[in-house]
């Protein structure tokens, strides 16, 4: 067998899996993509973390707990018990997660698991961007820009669009860096300080306002209205909420479940769109590199 | 009928929470990142925008800024995120408990005793395995005592009176360029 020969039968392999993997049912994948995410960014305390890895590993070695409601309610107790403890540092999407465990145990005793799993996923997620676009609308600072603006020079998971996009210098971040921790030390009286920004970082931090504004505004609505010209806009958006916010912003926990959510939400014979949510599921783990280490 | 309540039951639990959460976020400076309302990247006042600033006053009642030692961390996390006047109030009575210490007693124990090096996530609490972090290190100021921590000579304690935990946040104006301190809560506890 030539070189040739045996690269083209690897990829016929690689063909005929990624046609199985599409074929599979939705609902227990939608099951194994929740319980990766329990796995490994279900949190650090121990009382979730052990019994949380025993639960997950069962379940991938025993398939029919996958689909068994008693096994979700487990599942949704650890969790539910973890974010009770912890209620005030969690973070939201670690709440929609035992949502989500709740949802597919009671998705499970319906008499139809699998339409009941995919409005529970069209609910959650419209619910979730209902009350995120709710709290944009309530927040003072985040309509007029200054949000953004802040995490610009604040926040350092948006240091290189700063640079890179908005124009501010790696000397102004340097000297905002210090600013803000003049401003925040423990012994500092210090009430303001000025910061440097970048030539266009005003007009970066109006185009990421409204950017996230119109696409979660839509994403609520097409999860939530029953109109079909809205409805049929469900996962594209989606997908390219998970892969324009998570480029730039990584939460791979939250991405992980709403492409998990989204799964579910899916018809079994959309296998297109199932692609695109695999794919997205890559490239939600290719936006971990951290390209600005390679001077991009 | 119990097929309609199990599908409703998960949506109406995040309705729930989200709608606490909205209500207690505009009733107690909660901040909107935290407690299940979906409130995440809506505003600047994040936990990490918001700090402490302690301050214990002597007998003499003369004031000294001070940072919250790792063992207080669980209690200024809360105090930081969800500033109500209780959380507050719970904090600075805590800090009262402790035992104060001239911040260049140096015992035979490491300064950064395990139980100090707990590993507070914002200004006014320690941080893991980092130095005092002052911004002015003319100023002698109070360290708490760690636990394993020898007791000193008499004369290096300070017998603290009131300590006062304030609650701020951080806040851009947009037009001056300046990064601003605004205050949320400050709260006092008296021997």
């Amino acid at each position: 067998m030539t070189a040739k020969e045996r690269v083209a039968e690897k990829i016929a392999a690689a063909r005929a899996l990624w046609g199985t993997a599409l074929d599979l049912d939705t609902l227990e994948v939608a099951a194994v993509l929740t319980l990766g995410l329990l796995l490994l960014h279900a949190g650090s305390v121990w009382y979730l973390t052990v019994p949380m890895t025993v639960l997950c590993i069962a379940g991938f070695a025993v398939r029919s707990l996958l689909l068994n409601p008693t096994y979700w309610l487990v599942i949704a107790s650890v969790t539910a018990f973890a974010n009770f403890r912890n209620w005030y540092t969690v973070d939201n999407h670690k709440f929609l997660t035992t949502y989500w465990c709740i949802a597919l145990h009671c998705s499970l005793l319906a008499r139809d698991p699998r339409r009941a799993a995919s409005l529970q996923g069209r609910l959650l997620v419209g619910l979730c961007f209902l009350f995120a676009d709710i709290w944009k609308v309530l927040s003072p600072d985040f309509l007029n820009g200054t949000f953004f603006k802040y995490q610009l020079l604040a926040d350092g998971r948006f240091s290189w669009l700063a640079k890179v996009v908005a124009g501010v210098p790696s000397t102004a971040q340097h000297v905002n860096s210090l600013r803000f921790a003049e401003l925040m030390a423990w012994d500092s009286g210090v009430m303001s300080a000025p910061v440097l920004g970048g030539s266009r970082l005003t007009l970066v931090a109006q185009v990421m306002t409204w950017w996230t504004i119109v696409i979660e505004v839509l994403l609520a609505a097409a999860f939530l209205a029953p109109w079909r010209f809205l409805s049929r806009w469900r996962h594209p958006l989606l997908i390219c909420f998970a892969l324009t916010t998570y480029a730039i912003a990584n939460v791979v926990g939250f991405g992980w479940l709403l492409i998990a959510m989204g799964i579910a939400h899916c018809p079994q014979e959309a296998r297109f769109t199932r692609g695109m949510y695999f794919a997205c599921f890559v490239f939600l783990h290719l936006f971990l590199i951290p390209f600005r280490n390679f001077g991009f | 009928m119990r097929d309609r309540l199990n599908l409703a039951f998960p949506s109406l639990l995040l309705v729930l929470v989200a709608a606490v959460q909205i209500y207690r976020a505009h009733a107690y400076s909660q901040s909107s990142w935290k407690g299940g309302g979906f409130g995440m990247f809506a505003t600047a006042d994040s936990p990490q925008a918001r700090f402490l600033r302690c301050v214990i006053v002597g007998e003499d009642g003369k004031e000294y800024r001070v940072r919250l030692p790792g063992r207080l961390q669980s209690a200024a996390v809360k105090a930081r995120i969800v500033p109500t006047e209780e959380n507050v109030r719970d904090l600075a009575e805590d800090a009262l408990r402790l035992d104060w210490v001239r911040e260049d007693y140096l015992a035979v124990e490491p300064l950064e005793s395990p139980d100090d090096a707990g590993g507070g996530m914002a200004g006014g609490e320690a941080q893991p395995g980092s130095g005092p972090g002052r911004i002015d290190p003319s100023s002698l100021t109070y360290r708490a005592l760690g636990k394993s921590e020898p007791r000193p000579p008499k004369e290096l304690m300070l017998r603290v009176k009131k300590v006062r935990v304030e609650v701020w946040r951080s806040r851009l104006d947009p037009a001056s360029m300046k990064v601003e301190a605004v205050m949320l809560r400050s709260g006092a506890a008296e021997e």
